[in-house]
């Protein structure tokens, strides 16, 4: 079974001229980063439109990818970048909320309001509402779950520079999410 | 600008600490922290839809490298009917093109497809085993084109290009690409990394 190849082998079939493997790549990882697009962009739609963007242009720059072998850290660096670059020119988008109605409050009684989905809507609320470069330090630190320097990796920026990112980003949060900061979502009742 | 957050807290959130090693009331903070956070790990672990069809479908739209596509025409097999006739003026053509062509290899940089320019590339790397410049007249290739070691520590090759707008970057021991420090300019190359940018004129170029 071709699924079953490493991604290195897939990715020398496709560059030999077979692009259909390539369908292989897309099937492993197309929702391997769903949840980074999501909270980078702020909609599954346009985070799905994001995704595809990224795949397209590695099928594009495949012969740019050094360490086949990585393919999925390469992957998500463009990824990184696409959504970057929807940030910035999408702007005007983040206008429309995750959800209608989802303000960045403390809940009234959190033991009727704030579920689970509740505290993460609010919690991607704010964190749309933080500076790019921010958010995109705190997920790939806290969400995606990497180290400093393999966040240097892919980022291309220094470890300094990204321990004063994730710091602003999360004086920035909690100023957004004051009220939450002390709620207990194991524990709602006041 | 000061920070509100404490070190230790810092450090603990920057990886560099293990909670054993926060007194209790940043203990309580990390974990408000970790618990704000950690809420978005139960996000949506997929896309609203599965994008593999549009995806394949642009795959499949991109024209193939000119020199593949080439290649494949010149290797599919296919029926030729050719009469005795044709046959003969398709050879005397063919013999006509050679003695056009072959006395002329020293032409200059006319070329069939138009005016290309010697343009002289240089970079300055003493440490390195190997430099090669790839671009996209090179298809991107990492293994590019191979520069000649100066005993200056500079790398040198001359690539023949048509005029216009060329971005290149140089391989350094066939893992690190960088840009040409002496580019009049740079660009994203949407990897995190940067492509110099070259204007060929219709003069030498370096």
């Amino acid at each position: 079974m071709t699924d079953s190849l490493p991604d290195a082998e897939v990715v020398r079939l496709v560059l030999a001229g077979d692009r259909e493997s390539f369908a292989i790549l897309v099937e492993r990882y197309q929702h391997a980063f769903a949840a980074y697009a999501i909270n980078m962009t702020g909609t599954p739609d346009d985070a799905a439109d994001v995704i595809q963007e990224s795949l397209v242009r590695a099928f594009r720059f495949l012969n740019r990818c050094q360490d086949p072998a990585n393919f999925k850290a390469w992957l998500f660096r463009i990824v990184s970048n696409q959504c970057k670059t929807y940030v910035t020119r999408g702007a005007r988008r983040r206008t429309l909320p995750l959800e209608a109605g989802a303000e960045v409050t403390a809940p009234d009684d959190p033991a009727h309001e704030a579920s689970v989905a509740d505290l993460q809507r609010r919690v991607r609320r704010a964190l749309l509402d933080l500076p790019t470069d921010q958010r995109e330090a705190l997920l790939l630190k806290y969400v995606e779950g990497l180290s400093l320097p393999e966040m240097a990796e892919v980022l291309n920026v220094s470890v300094p520079a990204l321990k004063m990112r994730l710091l602003r980003g999360r004086e920035n949060l909690r100023d957004k999410l004051e009220g939450l900061l002390a709620w207990d979502p194991q524990n709602p009742v006041i | 600008m000061g920070s509100s957050e404490p070190g230790d807290l810092s450090r603990y959130l920057d990886g560099e600490l293990s909670k054993a090693d926060l007194p209790e009331h940043l203990r309580q903070e990390a974990e408000a922290f970790e618990r704000i956070i950690g809420s978005l790990d139960r996000g949506p672990a997929k896309l609203p839809r599965s994008v593999r069809g549009a995806v394949m479908e642009r795959v499949r739209a991109i024209p193939a490298p000119w020199w593949r596509r080439a290649w494949t025409w010149f290797a599919t097999p296919r029926p030729l009917r050719l009469s005795p006739l044709h046959g003969t003026l398709a050879l005397a053509a063919l013999i006509a093109v050679l003695l056009v062509a072959l006395p002329k290899p020293q032409a200059g940089p006319q070329t069939s497809t138009g005016v290309r320019v010697a343009t002289r590339f240089i970079y300055l790397e003493p440490n390195a085993t190997r430099v090669s410049v790839t671009g996209e007249f090179a298809n991107w290739d990492p293994a590019g084109i191979p520069m000649r070691r100066g005993a200056d520590g500079n790398w040198v090759a001359e690539i023949d290009l048509p005029p216009g707008l060329h971005h290149y970057v140089f391989v350094v021991d066939g893992t690190r690409w960088a840009p040409d420090p002496n580019a009049s300019s740079q660009v994203d190359d949407g990897f995190g990394l940067k492509n110099s940018v070259l204007l060929v004129t219709g003069s030498r170029s370096s």
